[in-house]
């Protein structure tokens, strides 16, 4: 092996490291999950809510049927637990961001989960209206215009007056989804599709 | 003195030997034990006639004193004398009281070792002003006497001895007033039994009873304890009768304090004993309360077509637009004491777990604070969106809920399970444990 190569190997082996420390969210233990019938998110949910990692689900389309799953035993990490149910030729991919698990399709409907969302504050608000108010910055907006989608929030189950504040600059709009469960102490949010009157709504729910 | 014998003292001569002409105070220091000393005197009149006895007083600071009877009608007059037996001037409050909600309040300034009479006739016929400006109605038939401090408080601490004769020139007759030394009749700490919560801060008072029924506070001037200080304990300066709900359990606190007795009334000739303070300690069973249970109360399902959705207590909790409908629910904490549990500080987090729905299933576990005047919380339960119509036709929301209450970074398990569907028009509420 010649130098250079050896040296690529460990600088790789450190990036490995680095990337999956032992305090990495990944590592968590799941809790064992009985077999049957789940859809996606419910799934996502109970194991995200169990590990305390928040997650961001975006789905291909609507909430879709559930499906058969397994089950685990307890103790199985995240990791494993989550390249397990997100197969690599299932359509959807999960990645880390941060201390958020981000599944999103492989073929979205739309890209908007990638625009730029330059510079946004808001204080002592409630987190629903955070999701309101970043659905209306500028370039989020005219995306969703030009895809003929309608961006919305819909809260089912308890509400919190809780209210906080946030600070976003130059991140994905998916990032600043991200930012806000972080920042608002929620456990994730969710986006999916629904046709509806000819209408293309994005809904969006924190939970 | 030799026991058992008694002694002359030649006033007269003394008293002429001074060359002065009006009255005199004649004072005795004794030291022995209380009552072992008897003195005896009398007045006489120029021919040398024996009128009536001149009373010895005992004399100290005390709080207010009371005379329980004078009268000024058919040809009786009352007179009082009052003598500052002490170095200090004395600012005084005579509290005539003549009929119900009627008093004549005549303000009386005694210099040091000074004496002054007051006769209570002469005071209606010369109209002298009381400090309201009222006077003394010649009307006034009898009553009972009050002597305070200026401040009118009876509480407060005066330097006088007080003797009161009364009498009737034309019939030749008279009689001794009756005095007591106001006090209290009874001492106690309130509350009575207390409850206190578990890691909170709780005001406990001491006070007496005063013969008036009043019960003036002794919180300050209290040494205060607690019988167990693992379950509670109580401060003494600066925050005098705070007590620390340490544990739950049961204890109890006392408070130490000396203040006036209430001596009874005495009615020359018998005896008149000293003014005295007196020890008290009361004490109060004390329990350190826990959240118990708790009550659900389930609002009506409100439909929602772009307004907000706010929860009882006036917070929104979904800002408008909102295009759907919600319910509210209003717990009502109890503490171990049956009562509601309003220690300030207690929170109740929530978790609610969504058995069924559409869509997915939710899981919030918000942590809100109980009211600290009621122990309430409040949770609102809402199916709704930001743009209309709402939420498509066939989408629901059932959940469980656990709702534990955290006072003192101890969490309580309060358990409800709440079968909720929002379509519904009636919500199951089925209480499973510290609940009702």
């Amino acid at each position: 092996m010649s130098p250079l190569r050896a040296l690529l190997i460990a600088i790789e082996l450190v990036a490995v490291t680095c990337a999956y420390p032992q305090t990495s969210v990944l590592n968590r233990d799941v809790p064992a999950i009985p077999s049957g019938q789940y859809s996606l998110t419910s799934l996502l949910m109970k194991v995200g809510l169990a590990t305390r990692v928040p997650m961001g689900i975006e789905l291909a389309g609507s909430e879709g049927r559930p499906e058969f799953y397994p089950g685990n035993e307890q103790g199985i990490s995240l990791q494993d637990f989550l390249t397990a149910t997100i197969k690599t030729d299932g359509p959807y991919v999960w990645k880390q961001s941060g201390d958020v698990i981000n599944v999103f399709p492989k073929r979205a409907i739309s890209d908007v989960f990638s625009t730029e969302v330059v510079d946004f504050r808001a204080a002592d608000v409630l987190p629903i209206e955070i999701v309101q108010s970043l659905l209306k910055q500028p370039r989020v907006a005219q995306r969703l215009a030009q895809q003929h989608i309608t961006g919305a929030t819909w809260v089912t189950g308890a509400a919190s007056p809780s209210r906080c504040s946030i600070s976003i600059h130059n991140l994905a709009f998916r990032e600043a989804l991200n930012n806000l469960v972080v920042s608002c102490g929620r456990s994730g949010w969710t986006a999916f599709y629904e046709q509806k009157n000819d209408k293309t709504y994005l809904w969006f729910q924190l939970w | 003195m030799p026991p058992h014998q008694s002694r002359h003292l030649p006033l007269k001569e003394v008293i002429g030997s001074l060359g002065v002409n009006g009255s005199v105070t004649l004072t005795f220091s004794y030291r022995g034990p209380q009552s072992a000393l008897l003195v005896a005197n009398g007045s006489v009149d120029q021919s040398g006639n024996y009128v009536f006895e001149a009373e010895a007083r005992t004399t100290a600071e005390t709080a207010s004193k009371s005379s329980i009877y004078w009268t000024m009608s058919n040809g009786f007059d009352t007179m009082y004398s009052l003598w500052n037996p002490g170095e200090k001037a004395e600012d005084l409050l005579l509290n005539f009281h003549y009929a119900p909600g009627k008093t004549y309040s005549l303000p009386v300034h005694l210099d040091g070792h000074t004496q002054s009479m007051i006769d209570l006739k002469q005071l209606a016929m010369q109209g002298t002003p009381d400090v309201h400006g009222q006077m003394l109605p010649m009307t006034a038939t009898s009553g009972a006497l009050v002597i305070t401090g200026a401040s009118g408080d009876v509480r407060d601490t005066i330097n006088l001895a007080i003797s009161s004769g009364i009498y009737n020139p034309v019939t030749a007759t008279c009689g001794y007033g009756c005095e007591t030394c106001n006090g209290c009749t009874n001492f106690g700490v309130s509350p009575d039994p207390a409850y206190i919560g578990f890691g909170q801060n709780y005001q406990l008072n001491s006070y007496c009873v005063w013969e008036d029924g009043t019960e003036p506070d002794y919180t300050g001037s209290s040494d205060w304890g607690s019988n167990d200080t693992s379950i509670v304990t109580v401060q003494n300066s600066p925050q005098w009768g705070l007590a620390y709900g340490q544990s739950p359990g049961d204890t109890s606190s006392s408070a130490s304090f000396y203040a006036p007795a209430n001596m009874g009334q005495i009615c020359a000739p018998l005896p008149l004993p000293q003014c005295q303070n007196t020890n008290a300690a009361p004490s109060t069973p004390v329990n350190v309360v826990v959240p118990s249970y708790e009550t659900v109360s389930v609002g009506g399902r409100i439909d929602h077509n772009g307004d907000s959705v706010t929860s009882p207590d006036g917070q929104v909790v979904i800002p408008a637009p909102c295009y759907g409908y919600s319910r509210s629910y209003t717990y009502q904490i109890y503490g171990t004491d049956g009562k509601p549990f309003t220690t300030s500080g207690t929170q109740s987090k929530e978790t609610n777990t969504t058995t069924s729905s559409n869509p997915s299933s939710l899981k919030l576990t918000p942590t809100v604070t109980a009211g600290t005047s009621q122990g309430m919380f409040y949770d609102v339960q809402a199916n709704c969106t930001n743009v209309p119509p709402g939420p498509p036709t066939g989408t629901y929301v059932k959940g469980n809920q656990q709702l534990d209450v955290i006072v003192g970074g101890t969490t309580y398990p309060q358990i409800r399970m709440n079968s909720i569907d929002m379509e519904a028009t009636d919500v199951t509420v089925t209480c499973t444990a510290n609940c009702h």
